[in-house]
């Protein structure tokens, strides 16, 4: 099968998607190639941060600035996905009281607005903060719902004609006389190959950039710089909580939809698409927890996951990964390496997003000599249209006032049962997972004790699946779900996973099914860890 | 740049508190299945939805959404239940205060609240005020007014109220009981203006068993404000009570109540809910006793006298929800067989619906006597013209649906004991 | 004086079997208990060797004979610790008792009822309600499995196709009715709200108006575990009298009906032999002298009481039950005791990589070790205390899946305390 487009984008992670809007917008025929879900890569395994550039303003004026304008871009394009929580930057005892000494006029220096608070109207306002904090800072920062983002983009592009293509991995790049001319692809689902012909293609692949860069003849170097958070299953802030010091593992934790996020680490893998949590990393985070909240460990870590980050570099990278530039590179391959039709995006951090597909389509308008102005800033991306910001309790109030109706299937995450046909109906694929990233399903305490099974007899009704696929989706959501949270597993959530287990097995007897027992190594259809948020962050000095 | 509402002392205690004991939920729904309110009414979606689950779901910052907490009765049984250990009915309680923060409270559940006030104002034109109340056409206007409904059993007041009794007749007494024995005894509102009777009984058992009976200050132990989300109100009240109690219990002199509801509040509420983590507050919950709690524990340490009259008779025993909370099992059912001739039928019913003053308001009653339904059926099936309950607001819902007469546990021992006979007789 | 003859802390099958043998010996018992325990959650059968060994896809047809090989291959199962015959006493002490509660139990350790669950798997069970005993797979009768669409937890196609699949000799249809349960509401209908609803004669028949004509294709007809709870024997014959054929139920997602029904009837039995019964009070703490437990210390709502008691039962659960606490370093206690427990502290050794494991997983089959009396013991092998002993999950090698044991376990332990109290309590008369 052959298609052809004017500029194919490799990646649909929220660089690429915003890559695909842009030109979407500014007339270009475009498509866009992902190999798993939108955004389960680097895009969906981050914190969630949406940056008011506090945590750069002191040792990079210029990220700083490139944050606080994009931040107050972003909550007017797509305040659906983007929540208030504002942000604090907390000075410690174990912080220098240098950095906070210039906090402020760092950030007012780049137009971030920063207010001192004391100390006990800190306390009033989070009341679980360490009382030991010496200084409080208040920032606008955000949380970000990836998944809405992403889907809000393609769906915009959609709009103007634009193409998503999920599930299909790349296996070649088509090359004429040192030329990019398209990439071959396979739909991993239905094992079909597809040749896609384009003018120009843009490698939006992040981490997996280099690799990317590589088969098309350019030395790319980017590395994979693991970073490795824990979602804690109770939000104990409701405000973004930001050491006041330089970049160190486990600084932030981040309130993101129903959970709390606290991160993160930074080692170098050599595979962006393996790389285990360690136990000294997640003991980190609970250890840096406890200093911003004395009651941390006190409370129930939900999962542990990682991301990498695409750390770019032009010259080999140092031991200290935090001192690679976090700032994005847009290569043009034509000049850099003699490669036409290729241009690789790179780098950057999720909140500049926007500003980074901007530029690359700029790229794209003068390889392609036209002149086609970007109007990304000021158009409200799809299902942003109400203007209304993101709200902890929507969920709840929709039940409530009657919005949603229907069966309760995801208690614990609230989701109804008409969602989860819906998206069955526009989806297709057999992976309960997807359910889960999209609608949040089995994201809760529970992790799937008990929607999990609703939703595979809602699968089998609904798609008309026979009973092993059925059991079959069922054991390897169970076997995602368990993978995800071995690194905390303790305590109480010890107990919720041998409920869990006492109703599959015990009550339900899945492990006597055969057919739910096959693929439980689940292949890497895409299926890499894919969930929580990453923060993608600038080095320190 | 986010504009935070002010977070006043209360809610915002319900992220330090109440907080780690949703973490523990591990959504079994054993509390949902065991939840009088949900059985009988899909008004109420269960104490796991509106406890634990929707916690997670509510930012301090942003006005309460969900109005479905309302129906939460406040009967305890979830956390009872839980293996867990989480506090689903406290949580529940500091949601509704939540929820009502931002709406105004409706007058009927202001007036419902002060029962105190509701005691003082009927208790002087007792014969008057008990008319009215039962004159249909005047309850029919109380419930379009009020939201009071119709058929919900209002007490019936008492000239004479406790305190007055104590205070002009019993410490004129020369039977009265000198001793180095003493307790402190909490009447609460019920006891003060509708049932004198049970107080005196309760003074009387104490007395024979050698205790002194001293009469702190003491205002409405706050219960009722609390449920109807008047939290600032209940809070005055409670520390009100605190400042007098206190000194006593730091004497050691035990602080004596015979209503399990305004004993729970002491020994529990103010802490747990009302938040008043206070050295002075935990001293007065330690001091704090049920009158039966504190005569089986007698009775266990061979204190207790036995020269008990036979009473014959099968009593029907129903445990209220709020004496089910204090934890220590249901001491009146050993204490009342204590008595020779007495059996114990004590019914296996969750609730009797009245809920404190839930069952009164027109929206909730007919949830609530639909919760109580197998409560009455029993005894009336029982064919029994008495029942035995320790709490008020249960004897009078209870009588009120079946016709039964109901009494104070203590009222039987005072029976047995020779020294009060039962108030219908 | 409240002093008792035995306290069992934990309300879960082996803390109320043990109570319920112990009070109708005529022991003065007391159970009390921070929550009521998993049998609210579990199937409402009692389990006593599902599946040997573990990964076996085959059930085991007749666990009295495999018993043998199951104790020479599991050294560590709890089974090993009380013996064959106190297992089968345990099974026939528990069926007596539950019968004589009112509740038809059938069954016996010469056979595994092979019952379908709620994904259309087979559970072989030893004692099961005749309720759901009906619905044995291995009479290769046909059957009609009827769902309700209000009700989530519950999915007809997917059980009877995933029957039909395993050719089992058994044919089986499915139906689900758009009934409406009262009082559930759209969202939220549990199993309990349709098991009220079963208890009225107007919803009954409007199931059996709706599904009369499909099921005379069928020898009997299989609803979800919800056919009333305390009005099931009515609620089971009226519809077995009307669709003219056996009725049974299969057992789906928590909370469970007959679990409840379980739970109700042993309370009941436990508070007419003169039981008493406190649920919502944590036991925090005990005290040993000379050997012997002096004294428990119960949670009240302002403070700690103190229970005192001649024998004490701990009856707390495993991991789930709360019985046994492991923490993020690795530490794994009994919390009221602070017994020892037989438990790996590597974090990494807890667990397989698999979820669904059919040997289990490690950490779950941690807890105290005990010997033959059911005493626990301490790092030198000796009892803790003479007057305690331990029941059901909490001891060491009891696992609810692996084998499907966790049942047999708790009324094999109920019955051996049960003698070791009574010849103890009988020997201090003498």
């Amino acid at each position: 099968m052959n298609k052809s487009t004017e500029v194919l984008v490799i990646g649909g992670g929220v660089t690429g998607c915003g890559v695909l809007f842009d030109l979407a917008q500014r007339g270009f025929k475009a498509i866009l190639v992902e190999r798993g879900a939108l955004s389960n890569a680097t895009s969906g395994r981050f914190h969630g941060l949406l940056h008011s550039g506090g945590r750069y303003a002191v040792k990079d004026a210029e990220a700083a600035e490139e944050c606080i304008i994009e931040n107050r871009i972003l909550r007017k394009i797509m305040p659906h996905c983007v929540e208030d929580t504002g942000g604090m930057f907390v000075s410690t005892p174990w912080d220098p009281p240098e950095h906070a000494d210039v906090f402020m006029k760092s950030c007012h220096a780049v137009g971030i607005e920063a207010e001192e608070i004391s100390v006990a109207e800190a306390l009033r306002r989070e009341p679980m903060l360490n009382p030991r904090i010496r200084r409080v800072f208040l920032v606008p920062d955000g949380s970000v719902e990836t998944w809405e983002a992403c889907k809000s983009l393609t769906e915009s592009a959609a709009e103007y004609g634009a193409e998503t293509l999920t599930y299909h991995q790349v296996i070649d790049l088509l090359t004429r006389n040192g030329k990019v001319t398209g990439a071959k692809v396979k739909n991993i689902i239905t094992g079909e190959e597809l040749t896609l012909e384009a003018d120009l293609v843009v490698n939006a692949a992040g981490a997996w950039g280099g690799k990317l860069g590589r088969i098309a003849g350019c030395d790319v170097t980017v590395h994979a710089g693991k970073g490795t958070m824990v979602a804690m299953n109770f939000r104990m802030v409701n405000t973004v909580i930001n050491r006041c010091g330089p970049a160190a593992d486990g600084d932030i934790i981040v309130p993101v939809g129903s959970v709390a996020v606290i991160g993160t680490t930074s080692v170098n893998v050599p595979d962006p698409d393996s790389y285990p949590i360690e136990d000294w990393e997640v003991k980190k985070m609970m250890d840096q927890g406890e200093m911003m909240i004395p009651d941390f460990k006190k409370f129930r870590p939900l999962r542990a996951w990682a991301g990498v980050r695409p750390l770019y570099q032009e010259a080999a990278a140092g031991a200290d990964l935090r001192k690679v530039t976090r700032k994005y590179a847009l290569l043009d391959h034509a000049t850099r390496d003699g490669v036409e039709g290729f241009v690789t995006i790179t780098g950057g951090k999720w909140t500049t997003y926007r500003q980074m597909a901007e530029h690359t389509v700029d790229l794209v308008c003068q390889k392609l000599n036209t002149q086609r102005e970007c109007q990304t800033a000021t158009t409200v991306l799809k299902h942003g249209e109400s203007g209304k910001l993101f709200k902890l309790g929507q969920r709840l109030e929709n039940l409530e006032t009657k919005q949603w109706r229907g069966q309760l299937i995801c208690e614990c995450e609230i989701v109804t049962r008409p969602q989860i046909e819906a998206h069955l109906a526009e989806n297709h694929t057999n992976i309960i997972n997807n359910l889960r990233r999209d609608l949040r399903v089995g994201m809760g305490p529970c992790q799937g004790g008990f929607c999990t099974y609703r939703v595979a007899g809602i699968m089998h009704e609904n798609k008309k699946l026979s009973a092993g696929q059925v059991n079959k989706a069922l054991g390897d959501f169970l076997q995602e779900r368990w993978k995800g949270a071995q690194p905390i597993l303790w305590g109480q959530h010890l107990r919720q996973f041998q409920l869990d287990e006492g109703i599959y097995m015990g009550l339900l007897g899945l492990d006597k099914l055969p057919t739910a027992l096959s693929g439980q190594d689940t292949g890497r259809i895409a299926e890499v860890e894919t969930e929580g948020y990453f923060e993608v962050e600038e080095a320190a000095s | 740049m986010s504009t935070d509402t002010v977070i006043d002392k209360v809610t915002h205690s319900i992220w330090n508190q109440v907080q780690y004991s949703a973490d523990l939920c591990i959504k079994c729904n054993i509390c949902t299945s065991h939840c009088p309110v949900t059985n009988v009414t899909d008004l109420f979606p269960g104490p796991k939805f509106v406890g634990p689950q929707a916690q997670r779901f509510r930012n301090p910052k942003d006005i309460s959404v969900d109005a479905s907490v309302d129906y939460c009765s406040g009967c305890g049984v979830c956390s009872m239940v839980c293996p867990h250990g989480v506090k689903v009915m406290e949580m529940n309680a500091k949601a509704r205060y939540k929820l009502y923060q931002k709406k105004p409270i409706p007058l009927r559940n202001r007036l419902l609240g002060r029962s105190e006030l509701l005691g003082m104002l009927g208790s002087p034109f007792a014969p008057i005020a008990n008319f009215m109340m039962s004159v249909r056409p005047v309850r029919i206007i109380t419930e379009k007014m009020m939201g009071i409904h119709r058929d919900a059993p209002m007490p019936v007041w008492s000239f004479e109220t406790f305190r007055g009794w104590f205070k002009s007749v019993h410490s004129k007494s020369p039977n009265r009981k000198i001793s180095p024995k003493r307790v402190a005894f909490y009447h609460g509102c019920s006891t003060n203006y509708y049932e004198p009777r049970v107080g005196k009984a309760a003074i009387a058992v104490l007395e024979h068993n050698g205790y002194e009976i001293l009469l702190p200050d003491q205002v409405c132990c706050g219960l009722p404000m609390q449920s109807n989300g008047e939290f600032g109100a209940a809070c005055k009240n409670a520390e009100k009570n605190i400042k007098s109690l206190v000194v006593y219990a730091k004497q050691g002199i035990p602080i004596v109540g015979t209503s399990t509801s305004c004993t729970l509040s002491l020994k529990s509420d103010y802490q747990h809910i009302l938040d008043i983590d206070t050295e002075e507050a935990r001293i007065v919950a330690a001091n704090t006793y049920d009158i039966c709690e504190f005569l089986l524990d007698l009775a266990d340490a061979g204190e207790l006298k036995t020269d008990f009259n036979p009473v014959d008779f099968t009593f029907p025993y129903h445990s209220p929800c709020q004496l089910r909370a204090h934890n220590m099992g249901l001491p009146a059912i050993d204490l009342m067989e204590m008595i020779p001739g007495v059996k114990v039928d004590h019914i296996q019913a969750e609730c009797c619906g009245i809920a404190g003053t839930y069952g009164y308001k027109v929206e909730k009653y007919d949830i609530g006597m639909a919760v109580g339904k197998p409560l009455f059926d029993h005894i009336k099936a029982s064919g029994s013209k008495i029942a035995v309950c320790d709490s008020e607001t249960c004897r009078w819902q209870i009588a009120g649906a079946t016709g039964a007469k109901m009494i104070h546990p203590v009222e039987l021992l005072a029976k047995a004991y020779g020294l009060q006979d039962f108030y219908f007789n | 004086m409240t002093k008792y003859d035995t306290v069992v802390i934990g309300a879960g099958t082996a803390g109320l079997t043990t109570a319920c043998h112990l009070a109708q010996s005529g022991q003065k018992v007391l159970v009390v208990a921070k929550g009521i325990g998993a049998l609210l959650l579990a199937s409402g059968s009692i389990d006593v060797l599902g599946f040997h060994p573990a990964d076996s896809l085959t059930p085991v047809k007749n666990p009295a004979e495999k018993l043998d090989d199951f104790l020479a291959d599991r050294p560590d199962h709890p089974y090993n610790l009380v013996g064959k015959e106190t297992l089968k006493t345990g099974i026939d002490q528990f069926l007596q008792l539950v019968n004589q509660a009112g509740l038809d139990y059938q069954g016996d350790l010469n056979r595994n009822w092979m019952l379908p669950s709620g994904m259309g798997a087979v559970h072989p069970t030893c004692l099961a309600p005749a309720s759901m005993v009906k619905g044995d797979l291995s009479t290769g009768e046909s059957m009609l499995i009827v769902g309700f669409n209000e009700l989530r937890d519950f999915f007809p196609a997917l059980i009877a196709q995933n029957i039909n699949e395993q050719k089992l000799g058994v044919e089986a249809g499915s139906i689900s009715l758009e009934i409406n349960i009262p009082i559930a509401g759209a969202m939220n209908a549990t199993p309990i709200e349709l098991a009220h609803a079963f208890e009225q004669d107007a919803f009954r028949n409007q199931v059996i108006k709706a599904i009369a004509a499909q099921a005379k294709s069928y020898d009997r007809v299989g609803f979800p575990a919800a056919l009333g709870i305390k009005q099931h024997a009515t609620a089971v014959a009226h519809l077995e009298k009307q669709l003219n054929r056996p009725v049974f139920e299969i057992s789906s997602l928590p909370p469970s009906v007959p679990g409840r029904r379980l739970y109700e009837a042993l309370k009941a039995a436990l508070l007419k032999a003169g039981g008493r019964l406190i649920i919502g009070s944590q036991i925090v703490e005990g005290t040993i002298e000379n050997g012997r437990i002096t004294q428990i210390r119960m949670e009240t709502a302002s403070r700690l009481k103190a229970v005192i008691a001649n024998h004490y039962v701990l009856a707390t659960g495993g991991i789930f039950g709360g019985g046994i606490f492991a923490d993020a370093e690795g530490m794994v206690t009994e919390p009221i005791f602070n017994l020892p427990v037989a438990a790996d502290t590597n974090r990494h050794h807890w667990f397989e990589k698999k979820f669904i494991s059919p040997t289990g997983q490690p950490v779950f089959n941690f807890g105290v070790k005990a010997n033959s009396r059911l005493q626990p013991l301490n790092g030198d092998s000796q009892p803790v205390a003479e007057n305690l002993y331990v029941a059901g999950a909490v001891i060491a090698g009891s696992e609810w899946t692996r084998g499907r044991t966790g049942e047999g376990i708790a009324v094999a332990t109920a019955a051996a305390i049960t003698a070791q109290i009574t010849s103890q309590a009988a020997k201090s008369l003498r």
